[in-house]
């Protein structure tokens, strides 16, 4: 009698490497090296062994830790570039190796790029071309009326923008000098607080600490900037600001500087954001007629009693 | 392009030549970091307060003109430029209406944002959910919507392509002309600037679950997830292929369980091992049930699950092009820990052991194993792992039922069945690279294959192929 057809013709079957039916099949070819089983990525292999045993979890190493002990809530990659002689890899501070210079170029300041040198920073000069003659008087007239309300509008201009349930605000005055080529431009401001209960500010004691920061649209990219800090550490304040006072220097550093530039500045204490105010589109100087003139210093309405000031250097040549 | 490096302190290396890499924005509690190629940490904003970013919420990011833009549901757009020290910054928001908006107020509240076609993109506002936003071409400060030139900003809902009309949780920019915009039941395809002739194609009716739920391969077809699977499209076919279901029959239950309301939800294309990635993390802390899918020639769909502190409630993976983390699928954690899996690891005092689903080769009847093919794969010799540590023991049992040939994962490792309805075969292999044959003849209508070896062994599995033959009726039948 003969056999069944089927003695000839044996079943032949993959065994599934996974499970649910999907078969894993690699060609010897193109094995990967982590087709490796081993203790650490048997899971990728066996999901039945993973379930019975635990300690077979994939193994994780930290890669970096932030220290919050909160959740991580955002990551992002992105790329850069480092040329020759510039170094990368490294746990020590956050200092710039290369900077922008701005320089004037038929009707706006476009950008080169000087390479300043690598190093911890904290003054950088930046050498532009040599064609320029014109010396560089521009007009940066900032006001800024930095209040605790939270709904101001962003335009400059004086302080009708806050709350009227406001005892008072911060006012901003900031004026550029008229710097010649080569030289920095300096922006003097004044601010002076008054009647300001620091309970306002979500502070809860009479030690504080101020920051203003700084950004920057349409200068042709990002501007430097050095942070600026400021603590009322030894200044008399009970439960009102008064008369609180400090120096401070900003260094700002753009690729580009035209009629739309707008500056952003904000300020916060505590780390909590007071206010942020922009420049609205103000003129930075007028290429009909040699990139302008000084036209005005723009003083905020309001105390302006104390000696506080800052000042701010635009490096242009 | 200009490179502001993250330091030059201690420990860091010179450039002989032009190298480009990738560097890391982490955020947690407020704060935000930046690590580099090799995981050292520097901090652009300490944690504590919701200045830039939220403290709770999860951070979208997207990169655009050598500046990191931010965005959390908060009221401005934070802004870190790469290029000058991460400078911090803002977009400014203001009440928002498309038709009077001006050239420097951001939509306010966004919760998701992408770089397409040079234009800084948001969405996910509360207040305007079916929305999303366009700034000008390469000028991610300018908001005019009223603007009509081809480069101008635009809001989807007030275009000429048309609104999608529910809300949107998600935009992947795919190419220069092609983005693709999911919403909670739907899913578009944005071919073109709104702004200049764009036009809306709808792909599909299967929605998103979250906004971290998509990604490219690096074939260019995309995928998402949903409470039915895993979708797949090339969007460039897609006007001829309509999206396909790439885990149909497959972890349906654990699909269909998700909930985007308990569980943060995202899928990753693991560029390393060409997986894709499913990350279920739950809010509370918990512990999680991820899945792996094996991509390459559509390969096994596995569970894992990490520590509960390792999250992932975030992730991402990318090349850093340096060091140990060449490519590196970064998983952020519960306790503010940024983890990659250790596939370099050590091997612990655990010995191995596989054992691959049970096959039934023929439901009607016995079968009995002629031969058993093993293609062993390569292995990899280096000081851990020497030529004399690759072999293994393999044990093939046959029996009535699957539960029958099941096998206790306990070492050394024993059948759970009851003696005399199961047979075993116990052979050997060794080396790798090779395939070897076992001849098991046993018999049953279910087999189970198990692999294992003793600790400090290892051994590779490419393929298993069984022959069989018809053998009578199967017991358990009778």
């Amino acid at each position: 009698m003969p056999k069944p057809a089927s003695y000839n013709n044996p079943i032949v079957r993959e065994i599934p490497l996974g499970m649910m039916g999907v078969q894993r099949a690699i060609s010897r070819e193109h094995a990967p090296q982590d087709s490796l089983i081993s203790s650490v990525n048997i899971w990728l292999h066996s999901p039945y062994d993973y379930f019975d045993r635990p300690s077979q979890r994939p193994e994780l190493s930290t890669f970096c830790n932030t220290s919050t002990g909160d959740p991580i809530l955002g990551l992002q990659p992105f790329g850069y570039v480092v040329p020759p002689g510039g170094t990368y890899g490294s746990t020590g501070p956050l200092t710039p190796l290369y900077l922008f210079a701005p320089y004037p170029s038929s009707g706006q300041y476009n950008a080169t790029t000087v390479y300043a040198g690598s190093g911890n920073q904290t003054t950088t000069s930046v050498q532009g071309p040599s064609t320029s003659s014109t010396a560089f008087n521009s007009t940066f007239s900032l006001t800024y009326t930095l209040g605790v309300a939270t709904n101001f509008a962003t335009t400059g201009s004086t302080d009708t923008n806050y709350q009227a349930t406001e005892t008072t605000d911060w006012d901003f005055s900031v004026t550029l000098g008229q710097p010649s080529e080569g030289q920095a431009i300096t922006q003097q401001a004044a601010w002076v607080t008054t009647d300001q209960s620091y309970s306002e500010f979500g502070l809860s004691s009479a030690q504080y600490e101020l920051q203003l920061t700084l950004s920057g649209t349409n200068f042709g990219g990002p501007i430097t900037y050095t942070p600026i800090n400021f603590t009322s550490t030894g200044v008399a304040c009970s439960t009102v600001w008064n008369n609180f006072s400090s120096t401070f220097t900003i260094e700002i550093v753009a690729s580009t500087i035209q009629a739309t530039s707008t500056c952003y500045m904000s300020m916060y204490a505590n780390g909590n954001l007071i206010s942020t105010k922009s420049t609205n589109g103000f003129i930075w100087g007028n290429p009909a007629n040699g990139f302008g003139q000084l036209s005005s210093v723009s003083q905020a309405s309001g105390s302006q009693s104390g000696s506080p000031t800052f000042s701010s250097n635009v490096f242009v040549s | 392009m200009i490179y502001n490096g993250i330091s030059t302190g201690p420990g860091s290396q010179t450039a002989t030549s032009f190298l480009y890499l990738n560097d890391l924005v982490v955020t947690s509690n407020g704060g935000i970091f930046v690590s580099d190629q090799f995981g050292d940490l520097s901090t652009v904003w300490a944690a504590g307060n919701h200045t830039y970013i939220s403290q709770a919420y999860p951070t979208s990011m997207t990169f655009l003109d050598q500046a990191i833009y931010l965005v959390s549901g908060l009221s401005t757009v934070a802004v870190m430029s790469t290029s000058t020290n991460f400078t911090l910054g803002y977009l400014v928001a203001s009440t928002f209406a498309p038709s009077t908006s001006t050239v420097n107020a951001v939509p306010p509240n966004c919760t998701f944002c992408a770089t397409w076609r040079g234009s800084l993109i948001l969405g996910g506002a509360p207040n305007d959910p079916q929305n999303i936003y366009a700034s000008r071409y390469s000028a991610p400060t300018d908001w005019n919507f009223a603007a009509t030139d081809p480069s101008a900003a635009w809001a989807l809902n007030a275009s000429n392509a048309g609104a999608v009309g529910e809300p949107v949780v998600s935009f992947m920019p795919y190419s220069d002309d092609l983005a693709i915009i999911f919403t909670v039941n739907n899913v578009w395809l944005l071919q073109g600037s709104p702004a200049a002739g764009g036009t809306l194609t709808h792909l599909s009716n299967s929605g998103i679950l979250a906004w971290n739920g998509w990604c490219v391969d690096d074939q260019g077809y995309a995928y998402w997830i949903t409470c039915a699977g895993i979708w797949k499209c090339l969007p460039l076919w897609s006007q001829y292929r309509p999206p396909e279901r790439i885990t149909d029959q497959s972890w349906t239950q654990f699909f269909s369980q998700l909930d985007p309301s308990k569980q943060q939800i995202q899928l990753v294309y693991d560029q390393l091992n060409k997986f894709l990635r499913v990350f279920a993390t739950p809010f509370n802390g918990s512990q999680g049930t991820q899945l792996v899918l094996d991509m390459r020639k559509q390969g096994a769909v596995l569970p894992i699950q990490y520590q509960s502190t390792a999250g992932p409630t975030v992730s991402a993976s990318f090349a850093t092009g340096l060091g140990n983390y060449q490519q590196l699928l970064a998983l952020g954690g519960e306790d503010g820990v940024v983890r990659s899996e250790n596939v370099n690891a050590a091997p612990s005092t655990v010995s191995i052991f596989y054992c691959p689903q049970p096959i039934c080769p023929d439901p009607t009847s016995q079968s009995l194993m002629q031969t058993l093919d093993i293609d062993l794969g390569e292995i990899p010799i280096n000081s851990v792992i020497p030529s004399t540590a690759m072999n293994g023991t393999i044990i093939v049992t046959a029996g009535p039922t699957a539960a029958d040939v099941g096998f206790d994962f306990s070492y050394p490792y024993t059948s759970t069945s009851t003696a005399g309805t199961v047979t075993q075969w116990v052979g050997s292999f060794a080396l790798d690279r090779r395939q070897q044959t076992i001849y098991p003849r046993v018999s049953g209508a279910w087999f189970s294959v198990a692999i294992s070896t003793s600790p400090g062994n290892y051994f590779s599995i490419e393929r298993l192929i069984g022959t069989w033959l018809p053998f009578g009726m199967n017991r358990t039948y009778r």
